[in-house]
């Protein structure tokens, strides 16, 4: 991929989530009774990005570097505290402005701990957004991810009322640029819709696409007006009206021709007086907080968000999948529906970030003391993990179905200087995981040596070219 | 947890060694085509039938008969006619006149190493007559049963081409077979070795034996012994399993072929000379071993997917167990 297009292609990606995560600020800031700016919150965002970037540069151990980012992490925030709340306070004032916000949570809830907490998923995000592998398929997840948090921001900015600074303008620039950035990278894939001459002015029919889309958008908007509604729904309210009228003239006509039943002279007397019971407060009685009401119609309403999620993404899972079997059978290849296959990729999104989550402990924990006899199979073990975890980064993921000695074949093809290592390595490893072989201490040493020497070539292991561009 | 067990490295050196000494031999005679050669000879050490598919004038037995002398075994051709009777393949009672008892003929079945040829030709009630031979290595005729040499190994040959007035082996004698395997035409240069080695004698007839019986059975049991892990016992697993919900295959592969390609690939590794199965050695095996017991959709077979290519993109799809 040109260096123009890698540009363009990563701006289209971060103003992708900045579009989504501006506006999802702005509803936070408001809610919060715009105690601080939404710009702040995507400050934080970008901060990440800038952080996550330059941290992976660094050749040090996981541990320190997971130590480092947190206390960066740590440091951004509480900058983004200093801006809306503490601009003229001292400076012990600001420093502690997180821990006084921790220990007063169980009295109340500061504005600062929802700059802290919301901060937490966007620096997560701002990491993801410094790793991401620019394709054809990485923007389309983007831009479904992004088009469902945007319809989820309108829906509850809407139930609770609350206006968004120039939402429309940001859902305009977020699809405008979505699709700008969906026809380069299809292009760059070098798989245009459109066959001989015409390749390449794929998008310019794309720009074509939006402007009429557009126009169709003001044009619809401009002659359905609420008259149009009124004299469309006129007709419908005179057919319930007239329902409505036979309804009750039926029950009039059956109320005439039914007995009357004359009441027993006991029964006309007059009812004893009964004192009304007083009005209650369903809230007060049951001892609940009347924001609890709040808090019950927030989820009814993410209740029905998520019914509306489910069916965008399916919507726009059955869109993609048109597509990408038009687009496969332009090109000559059969396509397959895979039934269900968005929600594995939710799935194994969800599962990867618990794995996440749970190997970090392994940074923390003291390496465990192995049993007798297994010392060298753990250890080879180790390094063959850590060599499949090296080559992926550098793309050249060991295909599922590939043996580790096929697997040899393909890392000697991208790094030939390595020859000699990678061979000692994968033999080892074959008779440790296979036959429960346990090298003896000399080989150990030796792994260690030649694994050292084979991570110590980053020059060369970044000219291996990204394996599997585009789609 | 698999604990380190199994066969010594010192006798699995003289299960390679041996092998070794038997491609050599082999080789003598058969060129090329060691990979072939090297199946045969797991299959040999699995004690599992080899079906032979390829055209005529191949060296279908030639092989068969190189093999058997190799190993000093008693070796019989079976040529398969519609007019062969099961009879004449086990045997019969016949009535000694000068004895006046009935005194049992045994049939050419009764040696180490059977060449069934073009067995295709039989009809199926004599084909069904090897089905108790090669599962439980007897027969049983008149009501007696009789165990048969050990070892035995049958080689059945067929002819891809030419069906008219053959019988399609039933799914049930398939599955016995251990493997199937195809020689292919030879290369130019391999051709022309042919016609020099074989064009004053044929070399088979100073073919010297290179493994007795004996020391075969006592590698059949060595080989048993070969190490298996238990996440290649579940990728064995796997992988049949799979045959079994492909689109493109109607009949998947039966329990027997898990324990033959399991117990081939404790021999290939053997061969290889290593105590312990690798993925590799299952994954070159699955195409021989899985191919003939699975039938194809008629679907599969109408858009031209061979049942070799249809086993090869299971294998593929079915994840190594590494790391």
């Amino acid at each position: 991929m040109s260096r123009g297009r890698y540009l363009v292609l990563y701006t289209v990606l971060t103003g992708m989530e900045l579009s989504w995560l501006y506006l999802a600020a702005a509803m936070l800031s408001r809610l919060t009774g715009e105690r601080f700016s939404a710009f702040v919150l995507v400050a934080v965002f970008l901060a990440a990005f800038g952080i996550s970037r330059v941290l992976r540069r660094l050749r040090w151990r996981k541990r320190y570097i997971f130590i480092l980012g947190f206390l960066l992490f740590l440091t951004t925030v509480q900058f983004a505290l200093k801006l809306p709340f503490y601009a003229r306070s001292g400076l012990s004032d600001w420093l502690l402005a997180l821990p006084r916000a921790f220990a007063s949570l169980g009295r109340t809830f500061k504005p600062e701990l929802t700059i802290f907490l919301a901060s937490i998923p966007l620096w997560g995000l701002g990491v993801r957004l410094s790793r991401a592998k620019l394709s054809f398929g990485v923007l389309v997840a983007e831009f479904q991810f992004g088009l469902a948090l945007l319809l989820t921001t309108f829906f509850l900015s809407s139930q609770l009322s609350i206006t968004l600074p120039g939402a429309v303008v940001v859902a305009v620039v977020f699809i405008t640029i979505s699709l700008l950035g969906l026809g380069v990278a299809h292009t760059e894939g070098g798989m245009s819709w459109l066959k001989g001459r015409n390749r390449g002015l794929w998008l310019g029919l794309l720009i074509l696409t939006i402007t009429l889309v557009l126009v169709l958008g003001l044009l619809i908007t401009a002659l359905v007006t609420p008259d149009l509604i009124n004299l469309v729904l006129k007709p419908v309210r005179w057919l319930i009206g007239t329902i409505d009228r036979m309804g009750t003239a039926v029950a009039t006509y059956l109320e005439a021709r039914l007995p009357k039943i004359e009441a027993p002279p006991e029964m006309t007397r007059e009812p004893t007086p009964v004192a009304e019971p007083p009005e209650r407060d369903i809230w007060r009685f049951l001892g609940w907080d009347i924001r609890l009401r709040d808090i019950l119609r927030s989820i009814f309403a993410l209740f029905w968000l998520g019914l509306i999620f489910v069916g965008i993404w399916q919507a726009c899972s059955w869109l993609i999948s048109i597509l990408s079997r038009r687009l496969a059978m332009n090109s000559g290849a059969e396509v397959e529906q895979i039934e269900g296959a968005f929600r594995q990729d939710l799935l194994v999104f969800l599962k990867s970030i618990w794995r996440w989550l749970l190997g970090l402990r392994r940074l923390f924990e003291r390496r465990k003391v192995a049993s007798s006899g297994f010392v060298g199979i753990d250890g080879v073990r180790g390094v063959y993990r850590a060599l499949l975890s090296w080559a992926a980064k550098r793309g050249l993921a060991r295909s599922p179905a590939e043996t580790p000695w096929e697997y040899l074949h393909t890392l000697q093809g991208a790094l030939p200087s390595g020859h000699n290592e990678l061979n000692f390595i994968t033999g080892l490893y074959v008779s440790a995981r296979y036959g429960m072989v346990s090298p003896a201490e000399a080989e150990l040493a030796q792994l260690r040596a030649t694994w050292a020497s084979l991570r110590k070539a980053p020059a060369k292991a970044r000219s291996i070219p990204i394996r599997g561009k585009g789609v | 947890m698999n604990k380190p067990t199994g066969v010594m490295a010192s006798e699995i050196a003289g299960v390679s060694e041996a092998a070794t000494r038997f491609n050599a031999n082999v080789g003598k005679v058969i060129v090329g085509k060691s990979d072939v050669i090297e199946f045969v000879l797991a299959a040999l050490l699995t004690e599992g039938h080899i079906l032979i598919e390829d055209v005529p004038g191949i060296g279908k037995t030639v092989l068969a008969r190189t093999v058997a002398k190799s190993l000093g075994l008693s070796f019989k051709r079976i040529q398969f006619t519609p007019d062969l009777l099961p009879s004449d393949v086990t045997g019969i009672y016949y009535f000694n006149q000068k004895s006046s008892e009935f005194e049992f003929r045994p049939g050419p079945i009764m040696a180490n190493i059977i060449l069934a040829d073009e067995i295709n030709r039989a009809t199926p009630r004599t084909q069904s007559c090897l089905l108790e031979c090669m599962q439980e290595r007897q027969i049983t005729v008149d009501r007696e049963t009789m165990p048969l040499p050990r070892p035995f190994l049958i080689i059945a040959t067929q002819n891809p081409i030419e069906l008219e007035g053959t019988f399609p082996l039933p799914e049930a004698q398939l599955d016995r077979f251990l493997m199937k395997l195809r020689l292919g035409y030879p290369s130019f240069d391999e051709e022309k070795t042919v016609i020099e080695r074989f064009q004053e004698a044929s070399p088979l007839d100073s073919l010297e034996s290179v493994i007795t019986a004996d020391e075969l059975l006592e590698l059949q049991k060595l080989c048993r012994r070969v190490q298996v892990h238990d996440s290649l016992r579940s990728y064995i697993v796997q992988i049949v399993h799979s045959t079994r919900n492909h689109e493109g295959i109607e009949l998947g592969a039966s329990p027997r072929a898990s324990l033959g390609l399991l117990q081939a690939s404790q021999s290939l590794a053997a061969i290889k000379g290593r105590g312990y199965v690798i993925p590799d050695d299952i994954k070159r095996l699955a195409v021989p071993v899985l191919t003939h017991r699975l039938t194809a959709r008629t679907e599969a077979r109408l858009r031209g997917h061979s049942l070799e290519e249809t086993v090869a993109e299971v294998v593929k799809s079915v994840p190594v167990p590494v790391e």
